[in-house]
């Protein structure tokens, strides 16, 4: 899905306002987009809100994209982060957070038993688990967590300095694990 | 900043999650366009964060797919209306309804001056309400970043005071090596003790003795060192070491005139009559 000529050419057609285009580009991306989403913001029917907001994005912002700057999955994923850490941290999202209690997330969780399951599986087997706890916990906090590294340091009470080289090296471990798959 | 400090300070990887600042980001930019190098390591970087996204893949439910192309329809839609605003004043009776629920700004065509000035101040309080937002938020931004630069700030002042005490007291334990007639020797490790050990210096005109206790484990409630001093083979004690010394403290301990050699016992607290022999941890001769 990730073959650079393919994309290269979806991107172009949807500049030329290929409706079809776009819709190769999602059953290529959504995957991908939706799963990023619901494992930062733990809400099916929000994270499918957010999906179709990343792909009109897509849509109207496809000028902007600059294939020399980043592959066409890094800006997407980049908008799709973007726009969940908005939503996080949006007043009606934390209102809604309060009001719902521990245990009727729990419960939700159970009652959407297939998608859940399907996340942990992956999971399982995802480099990210074969990082270094401290490393793994960091990578989650900046990636999928919308922490900026202000805040993750306070989180973890580690200085500055230290997230920033850590960061780093995590993204270094991860580098290697998929070089030698 | 060379390309290789540049990639080394890990001012990629926090940039490709999107957590650098403006100023921050136009360095980065700036060298990835000059730079093949940090290119390279940039897209290195991407690809690995790509594959955390890939590899968290959920199909979508399928309908959401019709919900999007739907809503594509529906810009489409607008934005072919907004291109042909002629038209629309000659048919102004026959507005789609669909239209008439998602558009409210851009059919002001053929409007009286009121409806004009209408649309216009919404526009505009709209457009102040943006702004006030967008300084809101960067005023809130800027707050927090004083006050972690304030608490930095205090951190540092603390440490520095701590470290301005502690230079004091060891310019004050240490003054005496301003003296002319000082004699330094070290005390080395009995067999029984080989690791331990001790300096002593020694100014024989005025009898100050100084101990420096740079390898000398802590000991116990009870117990205590004491130094003593030889004298024709006679030991006369000189001194108690305080049971809080420091490691590489100076302590000033009894005045001693005449003297060979030091050594010290560990004794019970408050020091011996005479040298438990068998309890002497280090020795040296002057």
């Amino acid at each position: 899905m990730s073959n650079l000529s393919t994309s290269v050419s979806l991107v172009e057609q949807i500049r030329a306002g290929d409706r079809q285009a776009l819709a190769r580009l999602y059953d290529a991306y959504a995957g991908m987009v939706y799963g990023v989403v619901l494992k930062m913001i733990r809400n099916e029917e929000l994270a499918q809100e957010i999906v179709q907001d990343v792909f009109l994005r897509v849509w109207q912002n496809i000028d902007k994209y600059d294939e020399a700057k980043a592959r066409i999955s890094t800006w997407i994923i980049n908008i799709a982060r973007n726009r969940t850490i908005d939503e996080i941290r949006s007043k009606s999202f934390k209102n809604q957070q309060e009001n719902q209690s521990l245990d009727v997330s729990v419960n939700e969780g159970e009652q959407g038993g297939t998608t859940e399951m399907k996340v942990d599986a992956i999971g399982l087997k995802s480099v990210i688990n074969r990082l270094r706890a401290d490393q793994k916990q960091l990578l989650e906090l900046v990636y999928f967590g919308g922490y900026t590294h202000e805040e993750a340091a306070k989180e973890l009470s580690i200085p500055l300095g230290t997230v920033k080289t850590r960061v780093r090296s995590s993204i270094l471990e991860l580098r290697k694990i998929l070089k030698v798959e | 900043m060379s390309s290789k400090d540049l990639i080394q300070s890990g001012i990629l990887e926090l940039y490709a999650l999107g957590l650098c600042s403006e100023e921050e980001s136009s360095r980065v930019e700036e060298a990835l366009r000059s730079d093949s190098r940090v290119r390279k390591e940039y897209d290195e970087v991407c690809e690995a964060l790509d594959h955390l996204a890939i590899e968290q893949s959920v199909e979508p439910p399928s309908f959401l797919k019709g919900k999007l192309m739907d809503k594509v329809d529906v810009l489409e839609q607008k934005a072919v209306q907004a291109e042909k605003p002629e038209k629309a004043e000659d048919t102004p009776a026959k507005p789609l309804k669909k239209d008439l629920k998602q558009e409210v700004p851009v059919r002001a065509i053929g409007a009286s001056r009121w409806q004009w000035l209408a649309a216009a101040s919404v526009v505009l309080l709209m457009a102040s309400a943006g702004l006030n937002y967008n300084f809101y938020q960067r005023m809130n931004s800027a707050e927090e970043e004083a006050a972690v630069l304030r608490n930095n700030n205090m951190l540092l002042s603390d440490e520095n005071g701590i470290i301005q005490t502690n230079y004091e007291v060891m310019q004050q334990q240490y003054a005496f090596l301003g003296d002319k007639n000082l004699k330094a020797a070290s005390l080395f490790g009995t067999k029984a003790y080989p690791e331990l050990e001790a300096l002593i210096f020694w100014d024989a005109s005025r009898g100050d003795v100084y101990l420096v206790a740079n390898e000398l484990p802590a000991l116990g409630e009870d117990e205590q060192y004491q130094l003593w001093a030889l004298d024709n083979g006679i030991p006369k004690d000189a001194g108690m070491v305080p049971s809080d010394f420091k490691d590489g403290g100076a302590y000033k301990l009894k005045n001693i005139s005449s003297s060979q050699a030091f050594a010290i016992t560990i004794e019970k607290k408050g020091g011996a009559q005479s040298p438990t022999l068998e309890k002497m941890v280090v020795f040296g001769n002057i």
